[in-house]
């Protein structure tokens, strides 16, 4: 007999001592990282797109030109994000999180605009705004927070809370149908659920679970036939010279041609030629690949494992398991879309449309990104407070 | 930190496992694979594209371009495209194109079918497209699936159909010729050269087609060039002996002559009565010592530019017609005819070399007719009229036919065998009965013998069924009838045999070969070695100073006018240029006679043969020798050439543009010039020392180094000054 009983988030006390205040501990390695990665990732998205914008009579550095103002926009959001002590988000998860289901509400109104197959942006001009990218960071921020609430105490009925809290989210990601993004959230939900103390048996039912419903939702005709064709031409992919499988031929011909040592920056052949389509957004890897190398490549997989270990210590070092969860969210949501993103690119999982965090061109991505690396900052940074 | 350590650990390794995978993958792609993926990736981004090389110029020997290029726009079609349209879509683009391009839908559909196009590269459905056309379909390409605007050098003739004959055409390579060819370099959809100099200077005119390995992204935008580029080269320029003054002048003659045949009287005792046919004609000019062939008309003629955007059936069926003559035939090499009268020089050396008349020797004529053996055959002079007795010169100066019957019959009759065939002989030794060597396609002619009656005989025992040779042929051979045929520029060869006595020249069209756009680079001159003939000097005097008589002798004293001496009485300075000649009238079975005319026209320290041949044109007189009268009458510069074209084309192009050429300033574009008052390119040949053949060609470039001083041209001298001999001894 399960019993129902969840409380309401009460505060968390903060102490403060001189000595530990937080400004003293801010992770500058995690810092100086991303926002090294972040420029980078500007520099290969301008060799991306220099030529064909060349070749169009656009200047060919409107995209290094934008992502820098996203970068200048990121940086401001980690800090913001860095200065609010976290706990007040805890405080506040259920506002939060109640934002992003209106955002994500909101986006699948008129108000929103279709790219791609896809009802995700908010067309603001200039720039696209895309809710689910927070609606990530909204989902991690009530899981932890609600995990936090029910450590050590979560049964069934707490877990099944804790599922409806992302499964809400995810609904509302298929209507759009953004399945990349709903896949991340679903993998950062179990993690966080993993880590938060779900019991093991609860654990397996959820995994048969979810596999059972992906292999009825390929069989039932749910998904869209893009999704399909996705799917089937990772299986396959010589299947289609022009569709999806010729995409992910030309991304490994551009990482294979970097060889050891690249090509050199700018010298991409694959890259310059446009071979390799959305080749600034979500194939940004096969222009590091290509132009540096496996050497390049295996760096820029170590810088950004090197944040990701980061993160993995500000969640084994957090105050407490709020911060603890947050982290283990973030981190796990970094984790996943490196390999995701990375994995698409030399064809060893299916294309979605996730971004490389920090490398791919994008308002909404970059910003989220710091924002969420902001948080972890902030984490960390009060682990003694 | 309540998360259990195993779970921790768990996460670890999980995050560690994602990290070495994508490693792993990465370094298998990057260094076990890479260098394969490396050669794709090269290989994808590179497409070979061919640029045609603009086909050689061909000028006359003054320089003016005769065939020249242009750049047209061809409408293609990518066959890949094509092929995964559905059956509409393709039979709603070709609809499209056809609306656009105002041809039939059949005649696209047929080329986008056909196999001579090269595989890999798009079909040219349209070659030569206007530019409102190119515009409307590139303006709504979206409309036009696989169809793109091609640029290529097409062929044109600034002088239209001026020369056609000569010039020949260029069109796409046939299957045929490409397997024949295929070792030259030739690819599907080259031009080649079909008739005429095309053809014949192939080699020099063709270009080769270069090679640039281009960068291509995936749109196909070209970015950029990858390694060496193979650059095109166009074709060497091509400089004819040929004047397209005297070329138009003769054309225009022929013409003319040709239309006043047409309402002349056969009988002008019966007139009204039938006029001539005079359906086809033509005219060479041939220098005697070098074999240039300075013009050469033939009409009725083409006009060449309905090859070059693909001529159509209907097209090709007219040019091969029966009724309107066969345009695409030259009949300055391919017609054959019966010399006829034209003839007589040859017996009258056969028989002065088998010994059986001399000179000053006279023949009986008393009653007009020859009889000839038991038969009553009877041969007679033309209007039956009988001239008492005559000698050699008289005989070729009135055309006296029983004097050549009896020297054909004294040449049968003569016991020794080695002359019964000496006018047969003769005449293979002036070129007759074999090719000139000419580089245009062209007919041998046939002079009849005992070997060739056995065979003939042989071959059609109906039309031949006597295959002894009985001396009635020689009889009739002497006066150039008989099975004789000849084609008219083995005449102006022979003819120039007898003028200089001693050169049998190769008619040739080629003059010098030079790099494009550069005449001072000669690559190759053409001068074909000349043969030999033998004629020993008093027969030569006595035989050249009767053909002057042909047209100079008025027979007040002797009663032997000339048979042209009224087409050139009056109407041409003899007396400055002596000019000799002969006619011909030449009967032929079921048609009105052939009008021949062979002329010698001395100038310049050289000789000009000019012969016109016009069919059914009556009288060697009447038609032919007119036309050869007119023609040197514009080459000494009595008369003007028919204004050119291109000039006034050029001069009205200059009356409104600011950089118009000036002729009057002596800029050294002078051959530009047609008057006969001032024309400095005589000057410009005396600034020449080395005796180039083709002084005066600096129409195009280099016309400031060197160029003479424009000087009014000593009045009277010859205006074919132009074409100074090389180092010949006697020239001026």
């Amino acid at each position: 007999v399960t019993r129902l009983d969840v409380r309401p988030l009460q505060p968390i006390r903060i102490k403060t001592k001189h000595h530990r205040a937080p400004t003293r501990h801010v992770d500058l390695g995690l810092v100086v990282s991303v926002i090294a990665l972040a420029i980078f990732g500007a520099v290969m998205q301008y060799s991306a797109t220099r030529q064909r914008l060349e070749s169009q009579g656009v200047d060919p550095a409107f995209y290094l030109k934008r992502q820098l103002v996203f970068i200048v926009i990121g940086i401001g959001a980690m800090a913001a994000a860095a200065f609010v002590d976290y706990r007040r988000l805890h405080d506040h998860a259920a506002l939060l999180y109640g934002a992003a289901i209106l955002g994500l509400l909101a986006v699948l109104s008129p108000l929103g605009s279709t790219r791609n197959g896809a009802q995700a942006w908010f067309d603001l001009g200039p720039f696209q705004l895309q809710p689910s990218e927070f609606a990530k960071l909204a989902v991690i921020v009530g899981l932890a927070a609600f995990c936090h609430e029910h450590k050590g105490d979560l049964d069934a009925w707490r877990l099944g809370l804790a599922i409806g809290i992302s499964v809400v989210v995810l609904g509302l990601l298929y209507i759009q149908p953004d399945l990349g993004t709903a896949m991340i959230l679903t993998v950062v939900t179990v993690l966080v659920l993993v880590m938060a103390g779900a019991r093991l048996r609860h654990l397996v039912v959820l995994t048969v679970l979810s596999v059972a419903s992906l292999v009825v939702a390929y069989q039932s005709g749910v998904l869209a036939d893009y999704q399909v064709d996705r799917l089937t031409s990772f299986a396959d992919q010589s299947a289609d010279i022009s569709g999806e499988g010729f995409h992910v031929e030309q991304s490994k011909i551009a990482i294979g041609a970097g060889e050891l040592d690249g090509r050199g920056l700018f010298n991409g052949l694959q890259t310059s030629l446009s071979y390799v389509p959305e080749q600034h957004t979500d194939f940004v890897f096969t222009v590091v690949a290509e132009e540096f190398g496996f050497i390049g490549a295996a760096g820029l997989l170590g810088v950004l494992g090197f944040v990701v270990f980061r993160m993995w210590r500000a969640a084994q070092t957090a105050k407490e398991t709020f911060g603890s969860l947050l982290c283990v969210g973030v981190m796990a949501m970094f984790v996943f879309q490196i390999f995701q993103n990375v994995g698409m690119t030399m064809g060893i999982v299916p294309i979605t449309g996730i971004p490389l965090p920090f490398l791919s061109h994008g308002g909404s991505s970059t910003i989220m990104a710091f924002a969420a690396v902001g948080l972890v900052v902030n984490v960390h940074a009060r682990r003694f407070t | 930190m309540e998360a259990s350590r195993t779970r921790t650990v768990f996460v670890g390794a999980i995050v560690v496992f994602l990290f070495a995978a994508l490693l792993s993958r990465l370094w298998f792609l990057q260094v076990v694979e890479g260098p394969e993926l490396s050669q794709e990736a090269r290989a994808q981004g590179v497409r070979v594209v061919f640029t045609d090389a603009p086909r050689g110029r061909i000028l006359d020997r003054n320089g003016h371009v005769l065939v020249d290029n242009r750049i047209a726009r061809a409408v293609t079609v990518d066959r890949d495209i094509y092929r995964d349209l559905t059956g509409t879509e393709r039979n709603e683009l070709m609809a499209r194109l056809s609306e656009v391009l105002g041809v039939r839908k059949s005649r696209l559909e047929r080329r986008m079918n056909s196999d001579q196009y090269d595989r890999l590269r798009p079909v040219p459905v349209a070659d030569d497209v206007s530019e409102a056309d190119a515009i409307r379909i590139s303006e709504h390409l979206e409309d036009f699936p696989g169809v793109e605007i091609d640029l290529v050098p097409v062929r044109t003739y600034p002088y239209g159909e001026t020369a056609a004959h000569v010039l020949g055409y260029a069109a796409e390579i046939s299957d045929d010729e490409l397997a024949a060819r295929a070792s030259a370099g030739y690819h599907q959809g080259d031009l080649i050269g079909k008739t005429g100099v095309e053809a014949a200077y192939e080699v020099d005119l063709r270009g080769e087609r270069g090679e640039v390995p281009l960068l291509v992204d995936a749109d196909g935008r070209v970015i950029g060039q990858v390694g060496e580029e193979v650059p095109s080269s166009a074709g060497s320029d091509v400089y004819l002996t040929l004047d397209i003054d005297i070329q138009r002048t003769a054309e225009a003659q022929l013409a003319e002559q040709m239309e006043l045949a047409h309402s002349t009287c056969v009988d002008r005792d019966a007139c009204p009565g039938p006029l001539y046919n005079a359906p086809v004609g033509c005219v060479v000019v041939l220098d005697a010592h070098t074999g240039d062939v300075v013009a050469m008309a033939s009409n009725p003629t083409y006009d060449p530019a309905v090859f070059v955007d693909g001529i159509s059936g209907e097209e090709l069926e007219a040019l091969n017609n029966e009724e309107n003559h066969y345009p695409l035939f030259n009949y300055c090499t391919q017609g054959e005819y019966a010399p006829g009268s034209v003839w007589k020089p040859i017996t009258a050396l056969a028989g002065l070399r088998a010994g059986v008349i001399n000179l000053g020797d006279t023949i009986p004529d008393p009653t007009g007719c020859f009889v000839y053996g038991n038969n009553d055959d009877r041969y007679c002079n033309y209007g039956r009229q009988g001239y008492g007795r005559a000698n050699l010169y008289q005989a070729l100066v009135k055309s006296v036919n029983v004097f050549f019957y009896q020297v054909g019959a004294w040449l049968w009759a003569e016991t020794a065998p080695d002359v019964d065939e000496m006018i047969q002989q003769v005449a293979r030794e002036f070129g007759f009965d074999q090719p000139t060597g000419i580089e245009l396609s062209e007919r041998d002619g046939r002079v009849p013998d005992q070997a060739w009656l056995t065979e003939a005989h042989e071959l059609y025992p109906d039309a031949f069924p006597n295959d002894t040779w009985l001396g009635g042929y020689t009889v009739h051979l002497a006066i150039g009838q008989s099975e004789l045929l000849v084609t008219p520029l083995q005449l102006a060869r022979a003819y120039a045999g007898i003028a200089t006595g001693d050169t049998l020249p190769v008619p040739h069209l080629g003059g010098e070969i030079t790099a494009p756009g550069d005449p001072t680079d000669v690559r190759r001159e053409i001068q074909p070695e000349p043969g030999h003939v033998q004629i020993d000097p008093a027969q030569h005097d006595l035989i050249m100073s009767a053909l002057r008589g042909v047209v100079a002798n008025s027979g007040s004293g002797d009663g032997f006018t000339g048979t042209a001496f009224t087409v050139f009485d009056g109407q041409f300075p003899l007396a400055q240029y002596p000019v000799a000649g002969k006619t011909g009238t030449a009967q032929r079975t079921g048609h009105q006679s052939t009008s021949l005319f062979a002329g010698v026209l001395p100038a310049d320290g050289t000789e000009y043969v000019v012969v016109s041949v016009v069919e059914e044109g009556g009288t060697g007189g009447t038609t032919a020798a007119p036309i050869v009268r007119d023609v040197m009458r514009v080459m000494i510069g009595e008369d003007p050439p028919p204004p050119d074209p291109v000039e006034a084309a050029e001069a009205a192009e200059g009356a409104t543009g600011p950089g118009a050429i000036d002729v009057g300033e002596g800029t050294g574009t002078a051959p530009a010039d047609t008057t006969t008052t001032t024309v400095p390119v005589a000057t410009t040949v005396a600034d020449t020392p080395s005796g180039r053949r083709i002084p005066s060609r600096r129409r195009d470039g280099g016309c400031d180094a060197g160029a003479a001083p424009p000087q009014p041209r000593p009045t009277g001298r010859p205006r074919h000054a132009r074409y100074p001999r090389r180092a010949r001894g006697g020239s001026p």
